[in-house]
């Protein structure tokens, strides 16, 4: 009698716990439009929010606390935005600074501790009516004041960032992905994956490591068809590996939650089995070409958007069209929270 | 023979077009100098990115990026094709103030 009255007592607080993680497990997506932020909730799929800010968006890298991103607009801005509050908390210019340089930068990632971003920056400025280029440099930014800290030349055309090994190394990828180990005082590259020489013709501007727990995925393409390069940012391992398909013409792939399965996504959005390394199923988006894709946090729907206004909601197990959402300007890439 | 020399005007609309440049000054430099160094900004053709520009399919879409339409603020800004669309880097950094939805205000555009 006595048990009986425990295992009643476990049943009801199992059935009260049940229900509160389900209404948790929310997603908040972010799409980096033109000026603005706009916010969809994931359960209505309806545009929730907007948050203005400056500039033409281009990327994102979430900060350690997974409660602020830093979107970066204009090549120049790096606005520090409040995934909770749904805010903008500040507003960092490159192009602020005394010696008079004009800034651009191509790949961020912010720092292990929360207090700084690497960002890829290119520099110009006019000496005696020249223009004068900046070698390229990984930068680490300071958030708080917006000053460069420390800095280490590197090749030009890197335009993606990734942090790895616990903040240990950048990995900085353009033709080639160069390893910079940041743990020391004075960065250095340490090391140079070749891609190019490889023949391997890649774009990883698009990616979703944040959202695949660590996992960085990217197409490329090189004379045999199509493939994707992998990166457990955990670890640093890199891995190639070839499509058993004809190559899909896709900017992006990212994984379901159970990484079963990559969706790739441009004029199409195609499925693809990670055990076989085959397209299981695909179809043409209506709407056009699309930049980005998100799957959701319960890997229940894929969002495509990017590139024009609409972001289209696809079943993730039929690839049937559920919604088309009309934002209000054209748009680069999406980000996803699951509270 | 230099490469200009390989290309031989073919039609009447080739050697008008030849005709035309004969005089001409240097009027454009090219992003890729000193032979090897690639200089600003990156772009499709600096990563060697040709794929996306060919027509993979028989049927539609016919071509990738399509319509233009939905590719062309992205190819904007970052000067992915600096003659065809506005450069976001130096020249125009707040075209999209007057056209952030491309389908929609198309006709309110303006870049040189």
């Amino acid at each position: 009698m006595k048990n009986a009255k425990y295992i009643f007592l476990s049943v009801l607080l199992c059935c009260l716990l049940v229900p509160a993680g389900t209404v948790l497990a929310r997603d908040v997506i972010f799409t980096l439009g033109y000026d603005v932020l706009e916010v969809i909730d994931g359960d209505t799929d309806s545009i929730t929010d907007r948050i203005p800010l400056k500039g033409w968006t281009r990327a994102y890298t979430v900060l350690p606390d997974k409660k602020q991103m830093i979107v970066s607009a204009s090549r120049h801005y790096l606005h520090l935005v409040d995934t909770q509050k749904l805010a903008l908390v500040k507003t960092l210019d490159l192009n602020t600074n005394p010696e008079g340089w004009q800034r651009f930068e191509f790949g961020i990632t912010a720092g292990a501790d929360g207090k700084t971003v690497y960002a890829n920056v290119l520099g110009r400025r006019t000496e005696a009516g020249e223009v004068v280029l900046a070698k390229p440099m990984l930068a680490e930014i300071d958030l708080d004041s917006g000053k460069i800290l420390r800095s280490v030349e590197v090749p030009r055309g890197i335009f993606q960032l990734l942090l790895v090994n616990g903040g240990k190394e950048v990995y900085a990828i353009g033709q080639d992905l160069y390893k910079i180990d940041v743990a020391s005082s004075q960065m250095r590259i340490t090391e140079t994956y070749a891609m190019f020489d490889k023949g391997m013709n890649i774009f990883p501007l698009w990616h979703y490591t944040f959202e695949n727990n660590g996992y960085f995925i990217s197409p490329y393409y090189n004379a045999q068809g199509c493939g994707m390069l992998e990166i457990n940012t955990h670890t640093g391992e890199i891995t190639e590996n070839m499509l058993n398909s004809d190559p899909p013409f896709v900017y992006s792939f990212m994984y379901s939650p159970d990484r079963s399965t990559i969706y790739g996504g441009m004029d199409e959005l195609y499925k693809i089995d990670v055990q076989s390394r085959t397209i299981t199923a695909s179809t043409p988006i209506k709407e056009g070409t699309n930049f980005a894709l998100m799957v959701s946090g319960d890997g229940k729907k894929v969002y495509t958007g990017g590139g024009g206004s609409t972001i289209s909601v696809f079943d993730a197990e039929t690839l049937k069209l559920l919604k088309v959402l009309q934002m209000q300007t054209d748009g680069m890439t999406m980000a996803r929270f699951t509270l | 023979m230099d490469a200009k020399q390989k290309i031989q005007a073919l039609n009447k609309k080739a050697e008008a077009v030849e005709a035309l440049t004969k005089g001409e000054d240097q009027a454009v430099k090219a992003l890729l100098e000193s032979g090897t160094e690639l200089q600003m900004p990156v772009g499709c053709t600096t990563i060697f990115d040709t794929g996306w520009e060919t027509n993979p399919r028989a049927t539609h879409p016919v071509g990738n990026c399509q319509a233009s339409v939905r590719d062309f603020m992205g190819c904007a800004g970052d000067c992915w094709w600096p003659a065809q669309t506005p450069d976001g880097l130096t020249n125009n950094p707040d075209y999209h103030q007057v056209c952030s939805n491309m389908a929609r205000d198309w006709r309110t555009i303006k870049y040189d």
